[in-house]
């Protein structure tokens, strides 16, 4: 199959230089004529020839043309389209200025499907829009409610993809891998939706450029800064309170700051305060910094820095006459990039980045005393240093996508140092290594028009991983067909195989911050992926339908042996972790309707994800624990009036998967195996499911024009009706057995949820 | 009272009903069958734990005026043959807590077949074969002192060789204290191959792990020799027949290969106690390797050694 695959590539490749040779190349950047800032996804294209492009991360496109003069349409969702008719040979390095729309629907009127940016775009409305848990809008949140997308658990942000697990998404913030998304255990992502400009997720037909995850890639772009006036934002919630700023700073840069910072401490002192009579202290925050800032050299050059900060901290604190003691748990991410883009006179854009990504995992206790002082600290986290270059221009009415990366990886599986002085002198150590590897990649991604009616993408991203001892090296196909049926609708086929060479070492029950990001080693090699898809969509002006059915085999991917967690055996963990292989397949249905002020969107889609791991279930297949085959969602926004909007978001799935015991035996109470007591019986791994889940949240907004900017009131109910949704079995509780049934306690974690934010922009 | 409390009291009482409720799932399966626990030492009786699995969590309800029934297995009948000779036992009185130890001597070289057969239940079947004695070289015995936290313990460390230990049959290692007379004792290694459910890193040093009187290393070694520890009491053994303190004691240990199905029965066995109320990590099935039920039967051929140790002067002696 694989020589197959490359053969079709080769022969694709060598064909290029007897195509129609391009004499002009069309270029330029599209960006917010009020803002300045880049435009990712506008559409430009010539009504002529029929040929375009989609413009990029940094506003950038480029395609080419045979004519000597070119009729360019420029479109962007949100934004009003714009003509030229120009010269060909004039038509290099245009910028173009997009105005806003006033117009409600916000919809491409471009009728040219194939120049599309390939995934699905959640902008910035769209996130905001819907209901939002404790006055907090969510990126990630929001993304659950794209068709094969679901929620790893009922409150976490996490994303489970097509089947896949939460780690084998790909989520990118400017480009740069975030390796824990999460705040409060997964409450809220890292995002702040102030600094975010555009999402794309990617769940299938991956484009060669994109790899390192099996399910999806999530790539998030935050906001360049306007260029126009100094502005921002404050926000007052329950849980998190946030500062956005934006501006420029001469006439050549911008930038964009935001910062988040929970008052749950401050909220939750005065309780701990009186029950501990002024012992104790809670310590409970989290925070996160954003910050851009990018600088336009020349029409050609610019340069981009941005840096991300966040933390995470609870425990607490103690006073026991003349002993002080703290506990404490928390994780963070920081991140640094700096990224250099260039636009070549002869249609070649080129993006130059380094970046570095930490993730790291702490906790710990101190306790100092008079005679002593002792701390104990557990630490693990993941390391990246990168350097990326890739190359975009066009070639004879064919696009090229070609660059490298270079990755190190640091991983710290567990480094305990235990530090103590006074009568306990000398009796400190550390334990634990840090673990290497390095990943390099290289890939050539090539999209031709064929015609009016078809475009391919066809790719291969190759991997090398130099792990301890041993080296893998993979090259992965990836293609994909569209073809325009009409102007309204288009079908597409994919293939993708995927290399996810990390793996999260995660408790099988609970996913936490403890989690261990580990290498790929001699025993347990680098998780693979194959998904095949195909997609028919339906765009009216009014209207959108889309229908996708996708198969997906894994294989490599790894789970805890039962009985295990990620605190068993240290740096012997290769031995505790079992690999295994996966199926994954569905049909995801979906549409959305507009009115001039109303919205309606929705999905129902019909999956299944299964596993047979080795030494689990007694070997065969069993239900992954995010396989619910069953899941709706539905959305709405509504505007009463321009400055008064409503919203809902209504969920129906499948429970989760559970577990169960059914029935005990005893052992023999001479067994020397801690015999004499009762053994349980499970069923099937995940054999179980909770009985349909389903929710309403809704969500009211107004706001009101103030001197300068608007003042906001969010306010949101979660739960509306109050359902119980059982998340969790209580382990401490023994089922009760009726004979053909059995009773458990449950816990839900999402009960009828009021919550507000206060927003005064500026 | 204020409406708006009313309400908020009203909401709050809603909110903090909804957390926690009981579901009610139909069964999938209906587990009625039999459980058996069997071993064969060679040279002895077979010792077979007759059960079978019952509803969870109520038939075991009793109190000490009406102590607990158990399952139903009264009149169970038990056969063990070798192809020529054959025993049978029947269960006449259900016992919760011992194995029933058969008559008949049973050797290597013989291939064993076990049945187990109740009218209430479907008949449960299995066969077993002795496998290698090890043989045992003691390579070391005496005290390791492990001092942390300020606190010092001591240890008797018993350094042994064990010849085919993991060979190419796979094998894993059982090492039983079968007797000392007094105090506590409690085996524990540093081996990485040493099994411990509760999943306490064995390669750091130093770690001692309480796991009764038996301890298995998981086979496929990379190297045949073998640590393990003895946990004793710093103060002399007290012997209760005199009242007094005694100096010595003799320790017993008996040697045996398991096979890996053995070895995963009773690690099975011991991972799903220690993580019975685990929130990390997943449930952990008990294998079945018999037909009809739920169960074992495996062989030991032991290997034995015995050691006098002698507390007050720390020495310990191979026997």
């Amino acid at each position: 199959m694989k020589q197959y695959l490359l053969s079709i590539f080769i022969f694709f490749v060598v064909s290029i230089p007897f195509g129609s040779l391009a004499q002009h190349r069309i270029s330029g950047t599209i960006s917010d004529a009020k803002t300045g800032e880049s435009l990712f996804g506008a559409t430009v294209y010539d009504e002529n020839s029929g040929r375009g492009g989609v413009s990029n991360a940094f506003g950038n496109f480029v395609f080419s043309l045979d004519s000597d003069s070119v009729q360019l349409r420029v479109s962007y969702v949100g934004y009003q389209s714009q003509r030229f008719v120009l010269p060909s040979a004039s038509a290099k390095n245009l910028q173009i200025e997009l105005v806003q729309s006033i117009n409600l629907q916000e919809f491409e009127v471009v009728g040219r499907v194939p120049f599309k940016q390939e995934g699905i775009k959640m902008d910035r409305k769209f996130v905001k829009a819907l209901p939002q848990f404790m006055g907090e809008s969510d990126v990630l949140k929001a993304a659950q409610f794209l068709p094969g997308v679901q929620r790893a658990s009922e409150l976490s942000a996490g994303m489970v993809v097509r089947g896949g697990s939460p780690d084998q998404n790909l989520i990118l913030l400017d480009g740069i891998p975030v390796y824990n998304a999460y705040h409060l255990f997964g409450l809220f992502s890292v995002f702040n939706p102030e600094m975010v400009q555009n999402s794309y997720l990617l769940k299938g037909s991956f484009p060669a450029r994109y790899g390192g995850r099996l399910s999806s890639i999530m790539d998030i772009q935050t906001r360049e800064g306007s260029k126009d006036k100094f502005g921002g934002s404050v926000g007052i919630g329950p849980i998190t309170s946030h500062l956005f700023l934006e501006g420029p700073i001469d006439s050549l840069s911008t930038f964009a700051f935001s910062g988040r910072r929970t008052f749950l401490d401050v909220l939750v002192q005065p309780f701990v305060y009186a029950e501990t009579d002024g012992e104790g202290a809670a310590i409970m925050k989290f925070h996160d910094f954003n910050f851009k800032l990018n600088r336009r050299l020349n029409n050609r050059d610019r340069i981009y820095f941005s840096a991300y900060f966040g933390k995470d901290k609870f425990g607490g604190k103690a006073k026991d006459e003349d002993v002080e003691s703290e506990f404490t748990l928390g994780w963070g991410n920081q991140m640094a990039m700096l990224r250099w883009t260039r636009n070549y006179e002869q249609g070649v854009f080129f993006n130059l980045k380094a970046y570095y990504s930490d993730y790291s995992f702490r906790t710990g206790f101190e306790q100092i005393s008079d005679d002593q002082e002792l701390s104990y600290e557990y630490k693990s986290g993941i390391r990246d240093f990168s350097l990326n270059g890739d190359w975009e221009t066009s070639i004879a009415s064919n696009l090229f996508r070609f660059g490298g990366k270079l990755t190190h990886h640091m991983f710290s599986p567990g480094i305990t140092t235990f530090e103590a002085t006074g009568d306990s002198e000398g009796e400190g150590f550390k334990e634990g290594s840090t673990l290497k590897n390095l990943e390099s990649t290289l890939f050539v991604e090539w999209e031709r028009s064929l015609g009016e009616k078809w475009k391919s993408n066809l790719g291969i991203n190759a991997n090398a991983i130099t792990a301890q001892e041993v080296n893998y090296v993979y090259a992965d196909p990836r293609i994909k067909l569209d073809y325009l049926q009409s102007d309204q609708s288009t079908y597409s086929i994919g293939f993708s195989q995927m290399t996810q060479s990390i793996h999260l070492l995660t408790n099988p029950a609970i996913s936490m911050p403890t989690d261990l990001w580990m290498p790929s080693t001699s025993s347990v090699k680098p998780a693979r992926s194959r998904e095949v898809n195909i997609t028919y969509n339906y765009k009216a002006d009014s209207y959108n339908w889309g229908v996708a059915v996708y198969h997906k085999h894994l294989w490599n991917v790894i789970e805890l042996q039962e009985g295990k967690s990620v605190f068993s055996g240290g740096e012997n963990w290769e031995e505790n972790v079992v690999a295994g292989t996966g199926e994954a397949y569905g049909i995801e249905l979906s549409a959305n309707k507009y009115w001039e002020k109303f919205q309606l969107g929705g999905s129902v889609v019909y999956s299944r994800s299964l596993r047979r791991i080795e030494g689990v279930n007694n070997d065969t297949w069993f239900p992954f624990k995010y396989d619910r085959p069953l899941y709706v969602n539905a959305f709405g926004m509504y505007e009463i009036r321009p400055n008064k909007k409503f919203s809902f978001a209504f969920n129906l799935s499948s429970g989760n998967r559970i577990t169960m015991a059914e029935g005990q035996f005893k052992m023999p109470g001479a067994s020397e195996f801690g015999g004499g007591s009762d053994r349980l019986v499970y069923s099937d791994r995940n054999g179980y499911q909770f009985p349909l889940y389903h929710r309403l949240d809704v969500s009211y907004e107004v706001s009101k024009a103030k001197n300068k900017g608007e003042r906001t009131w969010k306010f949101s109910v979660l739960n509306v009706y109050n359902q119980f949704n059982p998340m969790v079995v209580d382990p401490f509780q023994d089922p009760r057995d009726n004979g053909e049934t059995v009773t458990v306690n449950a816990y839900s974690v999402i009960p009828f949820f009021p919550s507000f934010k206060w927003i005064r922009t500026f | 009272m204020d409406k708006n409390v009313l309400i908020a009291l009203g909401l709050g009482a809603f909110v903090m009903l909804s957390c926690e409720r009981e579901i009610e799932f139909d069964k999938k399966e209906n587990h009625a069958q039999l459980t058996t626990h069997a071993t064969i030492e060679n040279g002895e009786a077979a010792r077979v734990f007759v059960s079978a699995v019952v509803p969870l969590y109520d038939q075991y309800s009793g109190s000490f005026d009406s102590p607990p029934k158990g399952p139903d297995v009264q009149g169970a009948e038990i056969s063990i043959s070798n192809g020529s000779r054959t025993e049978n036992i029947t269960i006449e009185e259900y016992d919760p807590y011992n194995s029933i130890v058969g008559t008949s001597v049973w050797k290597d070289g013989d291939q064993l077949s076990l049945r187990v057969q109740h009218p209430d239940y479907p008949t449960l079947t299995g066969t077993t074969r002795f496998h290698p004695k090890p043989v045992v070289e003691i390579l070391e015995v005496g005290v390791y002192e492990q001092t942390e936290y300020g606190y010092t313990q001591e240890f008797h460390r018993i350094r042994c060789r064990v010849s085919n230990f993991g060979g190419t049959n796979q094998s894993h290692l059982q090492i039983k204290l079968e007797g000392n007379k007094y105090g506590y004792s409690s085996l524990a290694s540093f081996d990485p191959r040493f099994f411990d459910p509760y999943g306490t890193d064995p390669g750091e040093e130093p770690r001692l792990i309480g796991m009764g009187r038996s301890a298995l290393f998981e086979g496929n070694p990379s190297s045949s020799e073998v640590d393990f520890y003895l946990y004793v009491s710093s103060q002399p053994y007290y012997n209760p027949e005199t009242s007094e303190y005694a100096e010595q004691d003799t320790l017993k240990f008996a040697y045996s290969f398991l096979t890996s199905e053995a070895y995963r029965f009773e690690t099975s066995l011991m991972l799903q106690e220690a993580n019975a109320y685990s929130l990390f990590s997943s449930a952990v099935r008990i294998p079945s390797y018999l037909e009809g039920g739920i169960g074992i039967v495996y062989t030991t051929n032991s290997a034995r050694e015995e050691i006098v140790a002698d507390v007050l002067n720390k020495d310990w002696r191979q026997f």
